[in-house]
């Protein structure tokens, strides 16, 4: 596929994506005074950042599937 | 009566305005003791947090890539990594947060030996006998610019024996729906300079990578107790993809140099559930899936439970599995002419299991917040008998 269309297909599937993102986010379906269980620490939606790095470590440097988690990818050790 | 009931009537009036004045006066009142009146005057600075990590890898396994064993077939790829990690949080005012971040790594390892940078020949022939130290300051600056809206700018420089890295990152935070959802919007750029080698392990001059990201994540409360996230990015890569000093062993019984292609394009997206369970507990599911133009394809799942006990005690477990196919060209003895080559065995086709377990204790304290200790133990697995443990420690106080 010419790299022209490939990269339109991919920005309209990021638009897409975008939208629907956009859409569900509209949709207020927990009130404030029902969040408790979100304020517990054990409820946390990802490690601490020092324990997140030494995962992200652990798997980018011995596999070939890095980045795309919202982290830079590269930088640091040259083994991708 | 009449006259009685006319007199007392301008009393009445101002008795129902003072009834209605004093509420408004007392509201007025509270308005003027707000936060600062009753509590003191806020601090211009304050900690949020301080933490420190040590991590301990330790890895056995061989590859194709080293050198250090037969000629023709797979080398050591022992490795032992001492991890050293800083973090301080401090938010001044109502709207900045400052981080600092500081990651050291003592590597020994069968790659570049640092110590004989000016010398001798690096060590990437012989043995996984080197010792190499990385380290990297990260600074972010968080800005609350309204009461939805968070931005994040940061910059970050590593160094590492025949390595310099210099990093940028941009994000756009903004809450929707009344905090219901979370989209966030994120760029990171990585500038990699470092030393070419050629294979009999004599310096080459220097070379450079660039590595560009962008990503978008969203997140969803579903219900009380439920929540969803997803998440798509993009990487692009350009310029000296591979370290220069891995090899491949060839059709005539040599070792030849590995040769990637100079531009890379990577994309994943991802999806994740986390749940509060009724019995103290949270967990979280998690797919990945990843694709690039190398012919890589990538499925990953990660599992965790975190369980309370005895109200300050915190333990978990996790378990991820990942399988991915291998590079284009992949392999393990390369015809002389071809154009690309690698033997890495992380570029090749693998199954890779990791099973995980931890314990943080949370001690509140008069003065100086909470006091936490964590720590943490993974045994990583793959197909082609690579084998890493990794232990953890940190500790640290949050405010």
């Amino acid at each position: 596929m010419p790299t022209f269309a490939r990269l339109l297909l991919r920005s309209l599937l990021l638009a897409a994506g975008l939208g629907l993102g956009v859409a569900l986010g509209g949709c207020a379906v927990v009130p404030q005074n029902r969040r408790a269980h979100f304020a517990d620490p054990l409820m946390r939606d990802s490690d601490d950042a020092l324990d997140a790095h030494r995962k992200r470590k652990l798997y980018t440097t011995r596999e070939a599937a890095a980045g795309g988690d919202g982290k830079r990818a590269g930088g640091g050790c040259s083994c991708q | 009566m009449a006259a009685a009931a006319s007199s007392s009537a301008p009393t009445t009036v101002v008795a129902l305005l003072l009834l209605l004045g004093l509420p408004s006066r007392a509201f007025a009142a509270g308005d003027a003791l707000d936060d600062e009146k009753v509590l003191g005057a806020r601090p211009a600075a304050e900690v949020e947090l301080v933490q420190t990590r040590i991590t301990a890898y330790d890895q056995t396994g061989h590859g194709y890539q080293s050198q250090a064993g037969p000629k023709a077939g797979p080398g050591s790829e022992t490795l032992h990594v001492l991890q050293a990690q800083g973090e301080f949080v401090m938010k001044q005012g109502e709207n900045l947060t400052h981080r600092v971040w500081v990651p050291v790594d003592l590597v020994t390892s069968a790659s570049a030996d640092a110590s004989d940078r000016y010398y001798a020949q690096p060590d990437v022939v012989s043995h996984a006998s080197a010792q190499n130290i990385a380290a990297e300051v990260d600074y972010q600056l968080g800005v609350r610019a309204g009461p939805e809206t968070t931005w994040t700018a940061g910059a970050g420089m590593h160094y590492e024996e025949n390595f310099l890295s210099w990093l940028y990152t941009l994000e756009y935070q903004r809450s929707l729906a009344e905090d219901n959802a979370t989209l966030t919007l994120s760029a990171q750029q990585a500038l990699d300079w470092f030393d070419a080698f050629r294979l009999g392990g004599s310096r080459a001059g220097r070379t450079s990578r660039s590595t560009s990201s962008f990503n978008v994540g969203l997140s969803q409360l579903l219900s009380p107790s439920t929540l969803v996230a997803l998440a798509y990015g993009f990487t692009l890569q350009r310029g000296e993809l591979s370290n220069t000093w891995n090899s491949v062993p060839s059709t005539d019984g040599e070792r030849v140099s590995e040769v990637l292609p100079r531009l890379r394009d990577r994309h994943a997206a991802s999806v994740s559930l986390l749940q509060w369970l009724p019995w103290q507990a949270a967990l979280e599911l998690r797919y990945r899936f990843y694709r690039d133009d190398w012919e890589v394809t990538a499925h990953s799942f990660e599992a965790r439970l975190r369980q309370r006990l005895f109200g300050r005690l915190v333990v978990g477990a996790s378990y991820r599995h990942h399988t991915q196919t291998g590079v284009f060209c992949f392999t393990t003895r390369t015809p002389l002419a071809s154009s690309y080559r690698t033997a890495d065995s992380d570029l090749g086709p693998l199954d890779a299991d990791s099973l995980g377990g931890s314990a943080e204790v949370t001690l509140p304290t008069r003065r100086h917040g909470t006091l936490f200790l964590t720590f943490g133990y993974d045994h990583y697995v793959r197909t082609d008998a690579l084998r890493v443990n990794v232990a953890t420690w940190a500790s640290g106080l949050r405010f």
